[in-house]
């Protein structure tokens, strides 16, 4: 399968050579997939290299790919080589401690071990030592040895080309950098372990390096790797490169290392070399430039962009658009600075009054308020304008939206003309509780609201219990307003409401009594409700219906026939005198 | 398992100039599906959907009291002692290291491999529940919650799973419940959902025309990198497929049917919200009664609720009881809208299907035997399934029948398997369990749903505990004998008895459930009970169950299959 894949351009062909474990086949398989100037073949060779090197039995196809990569100087399949190195030595940081005799105190602290899973060398062949000649015996994946090897020699290719020729180390360690990602530095130990990593960005961190200007020797680089010298922490690396040249003019490559790197390591530390070494530039950054940091994926990354708002240029050119684009942001340290340069660069008659309540929808408060402070500012012309600022019933921000109610509230109340129940009905149906208190203190307020047919009908169908309650208090007043159906279902779902309404029960019974007096055709569908009361649990809904039974059945002896049969169980005293 | 779940942006509500839609987002990994019709009653299924929220949030396991500052503090003074400790504990880890690396692969690695994956999912329910008061939103990405919705023919309907793994609820929608032409592709699919949405569907009324879709715009536009477009990975763990297996074939099977007037359930959901029982047994104990309806006794007050529904149609008097019965709450919402409520009941401590009837829409509320999805309830059910016999043919030549038609009654089914009828029910009953098929008890059909894209197999669920297996053949098998049984106080049980020529005795309180006990087996002296029964215990527990004994159920199944 693995030949018919790699000439056909499968994309299963990677996966085909992950799982092979014939060294001999993969062998034969370097060279030609090397040479191979097919696009497919390409992006093969870079999907396996990320993958990582530690497959077993691999060691011959990674040591051909390797040599070939080295000796055609492809940067780019070499930067994936770094990549891909830096990841095959890891060591673990443990704690330890132990007990000085002479101090006769306990010590503690923390040292790198080796991953002892990994051989430190190739077992020693015994019995066919020819002369002058050692043999090894195999091993399926490289010893510890070879891989430090394959770390320093793919660095060396790279600091090679720094010494030749430092634009193109530039392009291509920069290139390298890119690559890095989250999950291969998770923990500190990761970051020292990457070899070729730490010198690209902290050569000149180590002790044993003249590096200008000066830094903290916050390095120790020996054979088995770099430590930490003793006296410093990681939290004091500084950026110094390797190749200074490299880097030096290369701000525009370097900023796009911020915005390409898809690890916070590498992302940092270009930030730091920039601010550091780069303010002019920063603070000349035109907008185009910190809009594509904004809009970053990276929080980081965002937060860095927002921080250049202050002093960026060309910024009062940027269409309305892209400024609400940037609002809608969700990272807290950037919304704050974002909002700050909204207010110095935009004004708000730039915003028509829909979008100024689009952004009152907000979730982070100062962008809400922003968008409410400019709606205010804005002339509610006519009944459209009304509605559409019923959005602020549906804001997020608590604070925001009882002030946008607050202020929508008074506009009905005074703009008689324009105001519509529709309005009102918008707020009743508001999931926030406090709207819908609002809404109904506003048809308290107002007759024109207080006997809206519309809005009594629009409480009928309201899902939340508060509304309903204060309905069925005032229903028996608007029973008329209703059909049969809809009064049913606003009685059943007050009587057989499990979670709150008990004084609404009594209310709901009486009408319901009512109903059946007056309107004898709707008993057969509204006596079982009652029915439904009075074969409650609790006594005192037993005892209602049994009053607003006995109520109804006197006012309409006719109706003692259905009762009877609807509610079987029921027996009248006089009845039974009789 | 994995499950690969692909949105096209997020199900919500959307207002427009031609109305409102309630747009779900179907899966697009699984086929295409989609449906678009606008609803004639919105009330009603706002409130029937609103229950069904309530089942896929539902949690009534235990909650532990929140103890993090203490375990903070505890942490910290842990973490002074552990320090002496770490030197003479890396020595001896280093030891035993350098030991293990010589030896071969032990033996108990795949026990070990289980045990720990157990350990792992405990953790990571706590993890979850924590979060789903904390952080709603990385919530929803770790919790299985996403409903999963059916357009069949004659039916759209929707299917959730709680995530406490003990209650199923589905919303059957009649196709007449809708207005107009729409357009369907029929089959089933996962929608997307979060707990917004249940914001949204209280924005349904009648004023506001609102279509029900299941959007089909993401099959059109599917474009890798699309920055609307959400591939998530679902880790769903074994217990909640196991559950959820349990329970579709527990729909399948036969059950006595039990119809309750609205004002029953009213007062069953008004004493649960008001009374808070303080021992046990806190069962619902169904009286039945040939040609009578049905009583329900709440315990342990023994209020005794009489229905007024229809009779009970049986052929002779038995009780019933079922636990878990807050579970029930979710039903509140939907009384108003009740027309009558119809329960099957499997059996005492094995699941019951509550069905509340609302015009053009059923509710569904499937509960398993306890709160907790736990092990007995699963092995009594294949017990009762015992007598029935899957075959591989048959089992494929319904599937493709089903698939091809949707739905069928068992007698349409009969010629199709070409096989006897155990054999045809045993083969539905293991479609159910594989989650391919769903029995409809309103229409008295089978339907062909794909819960997943694959069938549910039993390496999927992972293999069941080995005393499970056991003491389910023991129970089978009849050697379970009961010496001595005493009535002690608080109406528990001492129950001596002998399993396989193994002494054992264990004390049942009025739950049945063992309360202590004692074995003389190998399993029982290394855990105890903490590890669950023994084999020889939970045979004990299989066999004598008081309410139900095992061999009633069986020849109930016999006699229906006759």
């Amino acid at each position: 399968m693995l030949d018919e894949w790699y000439e056909a351009g499968d994309e299963r062909f990677v996966d085909e050579v992950l799982a092979s474990r014939s060294p001999a086949k993969l062998k034969s398989l370097a060279a030609k997939w090397y040479a191979d100037a097919r696009p497919f073949a390409r992006t093969a060779l870079f999907a396996y290299l990320d993958h990582g090197l530690a497959t077993p039995d691999h060691r011959a196809l990674v040591k051909g790919l390797f040599k070939a990569a080295e000796s055609a100087k492809d940067d780019e399949a070499m930067a994936h080589f770094l990549v891909a190195v830096d990841r095959v030595v890891p060591r673990q940081l443990v704690s330890f401690s132990r007990y000085d005799w002479q101090t006769r105190q306990v010590i503690s602290g923390q040292a790198l071990v080796e991953d002892k899973s990994i051989p430190s060398r190739a077992p020693k062949k015994k019995g066919s030592r020819k002369e002058g000649r050692v043999e090894y015996g195999p091993l399926a994946s490289f010893s510890r040895a070879t891989r430090r090897y394959l770390q320093r020699r793919a660095w060396r290719y790279f600091r090679f080309l720094g010494h030749r020729d430092p634009a193109r180390y530039g392009k291509a360690i920069r290139q390298a950098l890119a690559l890095y990602r989250d999950d291969h530095l998770v923990k500190p130990e990761n970051l020292l372990d990457a070899w070729g990593l730490m010198h690209a960005l902290y050569w000149g961190a180590s002790a044993d390096v003249q590096y200008e200007p000066k830094v903290a020797p916050v390095l120790k680089r020996q054979p088995r790797g770099i430590t930490v010298a003793d006296g410093f922490t990681l939290k004091a690396l500084v950026p110094a490169p390797f190749c200074p040249k490299a880097w030096k003019g290369q701000e525009e490559a370097t900023l796009d290392l911020v915005l390409d790197a898809k690890s916070r390591t590498v992302r940092a530390w270009a930030r730091q070399l920039l601010e550091r070494d780069a303010g002019a530039y920063l603070e000349k950054l035109p907008m185009a430039r910190v809009r594509e940091l904004l809009k970053s994926a990276h929080d980081d990354v965002q937060t860095f962009g927002a921080a250049r708002l202050k002093t960026v240029t060309g910024v009062e050119s940027l269409p309305i658009a892209e400024w609400l684009e940037l609002l809608a942001l969700e990272n807290p340290e950037v919304v704050p600075l974002v909002c700050e340069a909204v207010v110095k660069h935009v004004h708000p008659d730039r915003l028509t009054l829909s979008q100024c309540l689009e952004l009152t929808l907000s979730k982070a408060a100062s962008v809400a308020e922003l968008g409410l402070g400019w709606a205010k500012q804005k002339a509610v012309r006519d009944a459209k304008d009304l509605l559409a600022l019923a959005k602020v019933a549906k804001a997020s921000a608590p604070a925001v939206r009882q002030a946008g109610v607050e202020w929508l509230c008074q506009l009905l109340l005074i703009n008689e003309k324009e105001s519509r129940p529709e309005h009102v009905r918008a707020l009743l149906d508001s999931p926030h509780a406090d709207v819908r208190v609002k809404a109904l203190e506003l048809m308290k307020k107002d007759p024109r609201f207080g006997e809206s047919e519309l809005l009594w009908l629009a409480l009928a169908e309201s899902p939340w219990p508060e509304v309903r309650e204060q309905l069925v208090l005032e229903l028996s007043k608007r029973e008329k307003l209703y059909a049969p159906e809809t009064l049913e279902a606003v009685w059943a779902a007050a009587l057989l409401s499990v979670h709150r309404g008990s004084r609404a029960k009594r209310a709901v019974a009486a009408q319901v009594a009512h109903r059946v007096v007056t309107h004898s055709k709707e008993a057969e569908r509204l006596l079982p409700l009652l029915a439904h009361l009075l074969r409650s649990v609790r006594p005192p809904e037993r005892r209602t219906a049994l009053a607003a039974l006995a109520r109804a059945s006197f006012e309409a002896p006719q109706l003692a026939e259905q009762v009877k049969r609807l509610i079987p169980e029921l027996s009248f005293v006089s009845e039974v005198v009789s | 398992m994995n499950l690969d779940v692909t949105y096209y942006g997020k199900s919500g509500f959307s207002e427009g100039p031609s109305g409102n839609a309630l747009a779900f987002q179907p899966n697009l990994s699984r086929a295409k599906v989609f449906f678009d019709q606008q609803l004639k009653h919105p009330l009603r299924f706002r409130e029937a959907i609103s229950a069904l929220h309530e089942v896929v949030v539902g949690n009534l396991k235990f909650q532990k009291k929140d103890k993090t500052a203490y375990e903070a503090w505890k942490k910290q003074h842990d973490a002074e002692e552990a320090e002496v400790r770490r030197a003479v504990h890396d020595q001896a880890k280093q030891t035993e290291l350098a030991r293990l690396a010589k030896e071969p692969i032990p033996p108990n690695l795949e026990a070990d491999f289980r045990r720990l994956h157990d350990v792992y999912w405990r953790e990571r329910r706590r993890w979850a529940s924590e979060l789903s008061q904390n952080d709603p939103e990385l919530f929803r990405h770790l919790v299985p919650c996403d409903p999963v919705v059916t357009v069949a023919p004659d039916v759209v309907f929707f299917e959730c799973f709680a995530k406490d793994e003990s209650s199923y609820g589905c919303l059957y929608v009649d196709r007449d419940a809708f207005v107009g032409q729409g357009a369907a592709a029929l089959g089933t699919t996962n929608v997307d959902y979060s707990l917004a949405l249940y914001e949204h569907f209280q924005n349904l009324r009648t004023y506001r025309p609102t279509r029900l879709s299941v959007d089909p715009t993401g099959f059109e536009v599917k474009v890798s990198g699309h920055s609307t477009l959400r591939e998530e990975k679902i880790d769903l763990p074994p217990s909640w497929l196991r559950g959820f297996s349990q329970i579709q074939g527990a729909m399948g099977l036969p059950a006595r049917t039990v119809e309750l007037s609205p004002d029953v359930v009213y007062s069953i959901l008004a004493t649960l919200k008001r009374k808070r029982e303080k021992t046990g047994p806190r069962s619902l104990k169904f009286q039945l009664s040939p040609g009578k309806a049905p009583v329900v006794v709440m315990e342990p007050w023994g209020t005794a609720l009489q229905s007024r529904g229809a009779a009970y149609v049986g052929e002779k008097s038995e009780d019933i009881k079922v636990w878990g019965r807050r579970r029930l709450l979710v039903l509140s919402r939907l009384l108003p809208l009740a027309e009558k409520v119809v329960v099957q009941l499997l059996g005492s401590g094995l699941p019951s299907i509550w069905t509340v009837h609302l015009g053009e829409m059923r509710f569904v509320l499937a509960l398993s035997g306890w709160t907790e999805n736990d092990w007995t309830g699963g092995a009594a059910l294949e017990l009762l399934a015992g007598d029935l016999r899957p075959e591989p043919r048959a089992m494929d030549s319904l599937a493709k029948h089903l698939a091809t038609v949707h739905t069928a009654k068992l007698g349409a089914l009969s010629p199709i398997a070409d096989a006897p009828r155990e054999v045809l029910l045993g083969s539905l009953y293991a479609l159910a369990k594989q989650g391919q098929v769903i029995y409809d008890h309103a229409t008295s059909s089978y339907r062909w749903r794909q819960v997943m894209p694959l069938a549910l197999s039993e390496s999927l669920l992972g293999e069941e505990p080995p005393e499970i297996r056991a003491g389910r053949e023991l129970a089978r098998s009849g050697t379970v004998k009961v010496v001595r049984e005493e009535l002690l106080s608080g109406a528990r049980r001492l129950v001596v008895a002998k399993a396989d020529a193994t002494e054992l005795e264990g004390i049942l309180d009025a739950d049945g459930v063992l309360t202590k006990a004692k074995c003389h087996c190998a399993h029982f002296k290394k855990f105890g009970l903490r590890k669950g029964p023994c084999r020889h215990l939970l045979a004990l527990r299989l066999a004598g169950r008081r309410d139900a004994p095992v061999d009633s159920v069986v020849n109930r199944l016999k006699e229906w299959l006759h």
